[in-house]
């Protein structure tokens, strides 16, 4: 509130004039003499105080006509608050909904709509909204906006996908926008809750501050879902082998029923099996394909009869019967330590995948590194030139290569082909220690998890490599040494290992991690998940090893429309896996076919805690977000001209007083 | 018309002497254009009419219709006969007054023209003031002398204390022994039963008696504008009054006084007169003689 013309308000004094005459006239009445007060009875007293009631309306009306007066010159006006405006304090509603596979089981979509058409509905004046959804990632549908008419927009052309849903993605959405609003906000998630939703840290769930978190819990207690969970085995075949698949069918329900899981590869029936799922409980059925049709081919595996929820019945593979890829092991160890525990550790995980071809480094000349998948230079101080740079080309065109350090090529204080500068071998003994372990690794990089990080191995030697610039360290030593740098040369990926692949300087062949290291620096330095036939949807099909040197790839989604236009297909490097169904990689030198599945975690529909809930309700409320209102800057809303109101109940006041005065002037009159 | 103009009582108030006053009053009322009921009360002879249908034969001259077979009454000025008591009211009340003259002046003039007029008809006058107690008695009788006797009296006459009217007419009984005329001149403000009750003990005795109520016009619709203090002046009390409850309540309950009033005396056989102190005089001197005529 505040004033324009504060000065004229001391015309207010001017109430003092009508005080004295109304004060004044009522304590001083005319004193008369009169001849008796025969006729003059006791009631009169109450027709005095209904002449001074008369009086008082009056005397207020003229104080009100007079500081009214004097307050319509001093032109107040009121600086509103947001608060104020609205009655209540505004606030952003994001209205999140899960869009996820397992919204399709029953009606639940149906509650979810009718829950964002009330949340809509019950939004107080100042509040605005914004609709997000959550699968296959949390897309903004809306601005934040108080009109129900583009909210309701928003929700008409919705329907649920077969996404997975991630609550982790929703607070991050929620938080990224929360940070760009300083209103308080609700976050409105409408979603049955599923518990595999939830994300492995609690940390992730923290709400942003000053906001509040609404659930619409709008699953329904009683459920039943079975689901095909995973499907393992041979889906590339190579040579002669014959495909063996393991599918594990889980129940999500609490009684037992007969369920037939039934094989089709190119929409031909290969083979069922029929049997009785446990309460909760798992089955696995193994199918044997003898006559794999070469290249390429459509699997499905069909769970029948269908249930509540159909979509997670049906798991795509493609089957790829295809010849082994070879790799190119390159070694100056001249016992060969080195390439017996590789090959050793390679056929004991991915064996029927690659071949393993092996060459000194004078030998290596005759080699072509476009013919493998992988080159390994294990321990190798120097390459033949022609050679080098035939690698180095290959490799910036998409190619893959593995450096193991060894005493040779430290003593080169090089890596080849990289150029990582390599100190002395360290001795753990220099430092008083006997060996090195491995320190914290990655573990969101898929070698460092694969292997544990290498932390039951004893590194008796090994290399300082010093990193170059864009280089990352998974892996690294007790004392902070990297132990595993990962390089990128144009297109290609090389990862260069700071001790050897013998057990020499370490005793790394010899334990347990030995053989996941080597098919997960396999599978990942050749990009080996496409090899496993399918992919869930929502991940990243990589295509930089697809393309080779200089060439375009296209991808087909399961519409068979193309996902790349012609400057994408010779420059992206990778598309999102966005669609159910069978994606074609169409490469320089081959095709490729990657089935996409929804997410196996989405067919289990148990909730979450109701006490995991209430702790994560607890990380924002309604008393943070009030607390942060008191801090809001003041927003600019334009002040509210109160002198206008001011204003009008002026001429009321003036009528009521010529009104009420005439009353009493004729009385007088009459008198 | 100028002798009219002399019986406003605004302009008796002017003159100083009440003698003349009465002389003003009485000559004006006499020779203006009023219908005078004066004839037939004294002996002295006034004119011949012609009989009437209804006319007393006692005054037919048999001389006059032995000599002209004609039938006349004969007609005289008055008689002499008559007593008349004034019991004049000098409480405090009635020194009221809203501009004009106050009704005790008013009542002065009244009785000293009342006094004025018998003595010129020859019947005998007398006066009592009285407030709570006797103040002044001048038995009633027929003496030249007598008159100036009684104006003195009505002229040092003043306002006072309370009223008692039994006391009045416990003087009357005393004073006056035989039948007679009594004129009562009072505002009134008391207790209608003691009126009466005081009344019915005089009418016994076979007095004829007049009352005379005079009121200030204030008194019979109080011009109050605003919210009054009001003081009696008889008892000194005081009470706030609205102007709306003595414009509209006030009047009701005077009038309603007044109609009690009339109607009791009418009932005990005597008679009532309202005058209003802004009217003249010659209201009250006519229903005196009409009065007068009455009870002959």
């Amino acid at each position: 509130m505040g004033l324009l013309s504060p000065w004229f308000l001391a015309g207010a004094f001017a109430v003092g004039l009508p005080l004295w005459l109304h004060l004044m006239r009522r304590r001083n009445p005319v004193r008369l003499s009169f001849s008796s007060l025969m006729f003059f009875e006791k009631r009169t007293e109450t027709t005095i105080r209904e002449r001074r009631l008369r009086y008082w309306l009056l005397l207020a009306c003229r104080l009100a006509l007079l500081l009214l007066l004097a307050l319509a010159f001093a032109k107040p006006v009121w600086e509103r608050p947001p608060a104020v405006i609205a009655g209540t304090i505004p606030k952003l509603h994001f209205v999140a909904l899960d869009t996820s596979l397992s919204m399709r089981y029953g009606d639940r979509w149906g509650r979810a709509t009718n829950e964002a058409s009330e949340i809509i509905d019950s939004l107080s004046q100042g509040d605005q909204a914004q609709i997000l959804t959550n699968g296959p990632s949390v897309r903004v549908l809306t601005e934040a906006t108080a009109d129900e008419a583009t909210l309701r927009r928003a929700l008409a052309g919705l329907e649920p996908t077969n996404s997975r849903n991630s609550f982790g993605d929703v607070i991050e959405a929620v938080r990224n926008l929360a940070d760009d609003n300083a209103t308080p906000s609700v976050l409105h998630l409408i979603s049955d809750l599923q518990d595999s939703a939830m994300p492995s840290r609690f940390q992730d769930l923290v709400l942003p501050e000053a906001s509040e978190l609404v659930l619409h819990d709008v699953a329904s207690e009683d459920f039943s879902n079975w689901a095909i969970d995973s499907v393992k085995g041979s889906t590339r075949v190579y040579g002669e082998e014959t495909p063996k698949l393991e599918v594990t069918v889980v129940s999500y329900a609490e009684r037992e029923a007969a369920k037939t899981v039934s094989l089709w590869i190119e929409d031909r029936l290969v083979g069922s099996q029929r049997r009785d799922l446990a309460p909760n409980g798992r089955e696995s059925f193994v199918f044997e394909i003898p006559d794999a049709p070469r290249g390429f081919s459509r699997a499905e595996l069909r769970l029948e009869p269908p249930d509540d929820l159909p979509d997670d019945d049906l798991r795509r593979v493609a089957l790829d019967n295809t010849e082994p890829e070879p790799l190119l092991f390159v070694s100056a160890d001249r016992r060969r330590r080195d390439l017996l525990y590789y090959q050793a550790a390679l056929e004991s995980s991915v064996a029927s995948r690659y071949t393993l071809e092996s060459a000194s480094p004078g030998d290596a000349s005759r080699f072509d590194p476009g013919r493998y998948a992988l080159v390994i230079l294990s321990d190798v101080p120097r390459l033949d030139r022609g050679f080098e740079s035939r690698l180095r080309a290959w490799i910036e065109a998409g190619g893959a290569l593995l450096v193991a350090v060894g005493p040779n090529s430290a003593l080169a204080r090089r890596a080849a082909i990289t150029g990582h500068s390599l100190e002395q071998p360290l001795s753990s003994e220099r430092g008083g220690d006997p060996f090195q372990v491995a320190g914290p690794s990655d573990e969101s990089h898929s070698v460092a998890n694969a292997a544990e990080g290498l932390r039951p191995v004893k590194f008796f030697l090994y290399a300082r490599v010093r990193p170059l610039e864009g280089d990352t360290v998974p892996m690294r030593l007790g004392n902070g040494d990297p132990l595993l740098v990962e390089h990128q040369v144009g297109k290609g990926r090389v990862l260069v290992f700071a001790s050897s692949l013998d057990n020499v300087w370490n005793d790394l062949p010899v334990t347990s991690v030995y053989v996941p290291f080597v098919a997960e620096t396999v599978r990942y330095l050749t990009g080996a998940e496409a090899a496993r036939g399918e992919a869930l949807l929502g991940e990243v099909l990589e295509l930089g090893r697809r393309r080779g040197s200089g060439s375009a790839v296209q991808v087909l989604d399961p519409e068979g429309e193309r996902v790349l236009n012609l400057s994408d297909s010779v420059s992206r490097e990778a598309v999102p896996l966005d669609a159910v169904g069978y994606y074609e990689i169409r490469g320089s030198d081959r095709s490729e076919l990657l089935a996409v599945n929804p997410d196996p975690r989405e067919s289990n529909l148990r909730r979450v805690e109701p006490d995991t809930l209430e702790l994560w309700q607890s990380t924002g409320g309604a008393e943070v977000a009030q607390a942060a209102t008191a801090g809001m800057p003041p927003p600019t809303v334009p002040p509210w001209r109160v002198w206008r109101l001011v204003l009008a109940l002026l001429l009321l006041a003036v009528l009521l007083e010529s009104v009420i005065a005439d009353r009493h002037l004729d009385t007088l009159r009459g008198d | 018309m100028a002798d009219q103009q002399l019986l406003d009582p605004t302009i008796l108030q002017r003159l100083s002497n009440i003698e003349l006053v009465a002389k003003t009053v009485v000559d004006g009322f006499l020779h203006g254009g009023h219908r005078s009921p004066q004839f037939g009360f004294s002996q002295e002879f006034a004119e011949y009419r012609a009989y009437n249908e209804g006319d007393d034969p006692r005054y037919i001259d048999w001389n006059v219709l032995s000599r002209t077979d004609r039938v006349y009454v004969k007609r005289f000025l008055g008689e002499t006969n008559t007593h008349l008591m004034m019991l004049l009211d000098c409480s405090a009340s009635m020194g009221y007054s809203s501009g004009g003259p106050s009704k005790l002046d008013y009542a002065r003039f009244l009785a000293a023209a009342l006094a004025y007029l018998c003595t010129r008809q020859h019947d005998a006058v007398g006066l009592v003031l009285f407030d709570e107690k006797v103040r002044e008695v001048r038995p009633a009788q027929y003496r030249p002398r007598h008159l100036q006797s009684i104006l003195h009296v009505l002229e040092h006459a003043h306002a006072a204390t309370g009223t008692n009217l039994e006391v009045p007419m416990q003087a009357l009984t005393r004073l006056m022994r035989r039948r007679g005329l009594v004129a009562m001149i009072s505002d009134f403000f008391a207790d209608p039963e003691k009126i009466f009750d005081s009344l019915r003990a005089v009418a016994y005795q076979g007095k004829d008696i007049v009352f005379f109520h005079i009121l200030d016009p204030e008194e019979l619709r109080p011009g109050i504008n605003s919210a009054a203090l009001i003081e009696d002046m008889e008892t000194g009390e005081e009470m706030e009054v609205s102007s709306e409850y003595a414009r509209r309540v006030y009047p009701g309950l005077v009038q309603k006084h007044v109609d009690a009033l009339r109607e009791r005396i009418l009932g005990e056989g005597a008679d009532y007169v309202l005058l209003n102190t802004s009217e003249p005089l010659d209201l009250a001197l006519r229903e005196y003689l009409l009065f007068r005529l009455r009870r002959r």
